[in-house]
């Protein structure tokens, strides 16, 4: 818990001097080209413009996290904290459903390809999965698009609304990773069955069923769980591409735009709280690792 | 080959053949990853005699008369919205994405290479520092942090290429740190160190020869990552500037005739598939080929 504070405090502080670089102060953008220059300055002190690089960032900081301030929108006008979170719950929702996907379908085929080696079983899924990996999301989106709402007209393309707009984006979302969880299970899986407490649990005359899904399976999913993790970030990152695709008003098309404006406070805003969610679900994946793991949870309590 | 030598039986072995020759062999066993080789081989023949192939003049001369033509003998992939022709647009493409692909991972093998080998080597407080600030890095989903970089730079061909380098360089000093760690313990370079040898003549002369490996690995794979993150970046509109052809930019303009001419998103599709497929089992195929002991 303690390490995510520095996290997110370095990972602003990177996103923060990437972003000084961009020449233009904030004052002559909001005011436009027709403003004197006495207004202009007096906007930019009172927006702590003229401000040393460490004390802009400190400013910063301080009132994104005491005062929920991220500054204005140079576009809307509007506060960028009030923009980003009320599209944040959208980006979320699409992230999980595509993490939701690819565990609920990489993992069980993974768990029978393994099972499985060497047969059709494990050598279709497993062809299909080095296929789909190397393909982009918005190639897969296209595709889907491109049959079932332009050919069969069974979704709609583009926008939010009905449990409808959300299946495409799933899917392309979902699929690439689904594939990527597959083939870490299988491997995963693949190690474990030759254990020697595998055989023990045969030997002892425990079914197959049982074998394989209590006594294999628990011990294989634990590098999984990192895996789902790793890929949540991916997917928020790739969630930018899937909600501009389908035209989503999530955080994905509003820092898209805001890079395209120029306009610094949305892209920073949005990309910080991105990266900010992004550790915590890495911390809360750690420890779901300590609570599935009874060794780690030893550790642990021998610690104290 | 470090280690291997320990083994006599090995040495025998090594004696014979070069070691590329051994490598070469390997890798020839493993079809799909001489596919793989093949395909990317052809992309970059085409890649470098674009200019023969086809003309660049072909690929952004505008006809509003074959506006999203069918392929046709004169056409063979069709034309586009603006009646350019398909075909020269998916040849220049080819060589726009193969060069940010392979530009990118060499310039960040080269600086993660660098990073990694010193910190690696050196160790203690130096390692431990700049191993947290490439934590942070890598605590930043790739996509956001190559958009980062592209709202401060702007959009163009060597922008997302600096972009990219920055996502990618962590990963290429965690690879080659490690490798350099578990080298830099070994007696060999112990003896260079007792015979006199200057430090960085032993990190550039004798650790980081062995430490080649995984680094091709991570490089040929990383070609595949960087194409489609490029792709990305174009697709979302902040890659290439028009009407330079991409990949990732033709599919993008292909998408507003996704209805009219979906044939305009199957070629640079297809094409943008083809290499990141092969240059991923070309990549699996290296590390099986390169250190058997790695094979599963």
């Amino acid at each position: 818990m303690l390490l995510l504070i520095p996290v997110v405090l370095g990972v602003s502080f990177i996103i923060f001097s990437i972003l000084y670089i961009i020449p233009g102060d904030p004052g002559s953008i909001i005011l436009g080209p027709g403003a004197m220059q006495a207004d202009i300055d007096k906007l930019n002190a009172e927006l702590g413009y003229n401000l040393p690089f460490f004390q802009r960032y400190f400013r910063y900081i301080f009132n994104a996290f005491f005062r929920f301030d991220l500054g204005i929108s140079y576009a809307s006008r509007l506060p960028v904290f009030s923009e980003v979170f009320a599209r944040l719950p959208v980006s979320l929702f699409i992230a999980f459903n595509g993490i939701f996907f690819a565990i609920l379908v990489g993992v069980p085929v993974g768990v029978l390809s393994a099972v499985k080696q060497y047969t059709l079983l494990d050598k279709i899924p497993t062809a299909i999965s080095l296929f789909l990996a190397s393909l982009p999301a918005f190639l897969i989106g296209m595709v889907l698009m491109l049959f079932f709402s332009l050919r069969l007209g069974w979704l709609p393309s583009n926008g939010v609304g009905t449990w409808k707009h959300f299946v495409m984006p799933m899917f392309a979302l979902g699929l690439p990773y689904a594939a990527q969880q597959l083939r870490f299970t299988r491997s995963s899986m693949l190690e474990t069955i030759r254990q020697d407490y595998v055989r023990t649990a045969r030997a002892k005359g425990a079914s197959e069923q049982n074998v394989i899904w209590r006594h294999a399976m628990k011990n294989a999913l634990l590098p999984v769980i990192t895996v789902a993790g790793n890929n949540f970030g991916i997917l928020i990152g790739g969630a930018v591409v899937t909600e501009t695709l389908f035209g989503i008003p999530g955080l994905g098309t509003l820092i898209v735009n805001g890079v395209k404006q120029k306009d610094i406070p949305i892209v920073m805003g949005g990309i910080i709280t991105l990266a900010a969610v992004f550790s915590i679900i890495m911390l809360l994946v750690d420890l779901a690792y300590a609570f599935v793991d009874p060794r780690i949870r030893a550790r642990y309590a021998s610690q104290r | 080959m470090d280690r291997t030598i320990q083994n006599a039986g090995e040495l025998v072995v090594f004696k014979k053949q070069s070691q590329l020759k051994e490598i070469w062999r390997r890798l020839k066993k493993d079809r799909l990853a001489l596919f793989g080789l093949t395909v990317i081989a052809i992309l970059i023949l085409v890649a470098i005699f674009a200019d023969l192939i086809i003309p660049y003049s072909a690929a952004i001369k505008m006809n509003l008369r074959s506006r999203l033509a069918m392929p046709s003998a004169a056409h063979w992939f069709g034309c586009d919205g603006y009646g350019r022709d398909m075909l020269a647009r998916c040849v220049h493409g080819t060589r726009v994405s193969l060069l940010i692909g392979f530009s990118t991972s060499i310039a960040s093998l080269i600086i993660g290479g660098f990073l990694g080998s010193i910190v690696g080597y050196v160790g203690g407080r130096l390692d431990n520092i700049v191993m947290r600030f490439m934590d942070l890095f890598s605590a930043i989903p790739t996509i956001l942090l190559a958009l980062t970089v592209v709202a401060a730079l702007g959009s163009g061909i060597t922008n997302i290429c600096i972009a990219i380098t920055v996502t990618r360089i962590p990963g290429f000093v965690r690879v080659v740190r490690s490798s350099v760690i578990g080298i830099a313990d070994m007696e060999f370079i112990e003896a260079a160190r007792a015979g006199g040898t200057a430090t960085p003549r032993i990190l550039f002369r004798h650790v980081l020869p062995n430490a080649m490996a995984p680094l091709i690995v991570q490089t040929t794979m990383n070609v595949s990552i960087i194409i489609l993150l490029a792709a990305s970046l174009s697709f979302l509109g902040l890659g290439v500037n028009p009407p330079q052809p991409e990949w990732g930019a033709l599919i993008s303009e292909a998408k507003e005739y996704l209805r009219t001419a979906p044939h305009l998103m199957a070629f640079p599709g297809m094409l943008l598939c083809l290499a990141s497929f092969s240059m991923c089992v070309l990549g699996d195929g290296l590390r099986d080929a390169l250190d058997p002991r790695l094979k599963s």
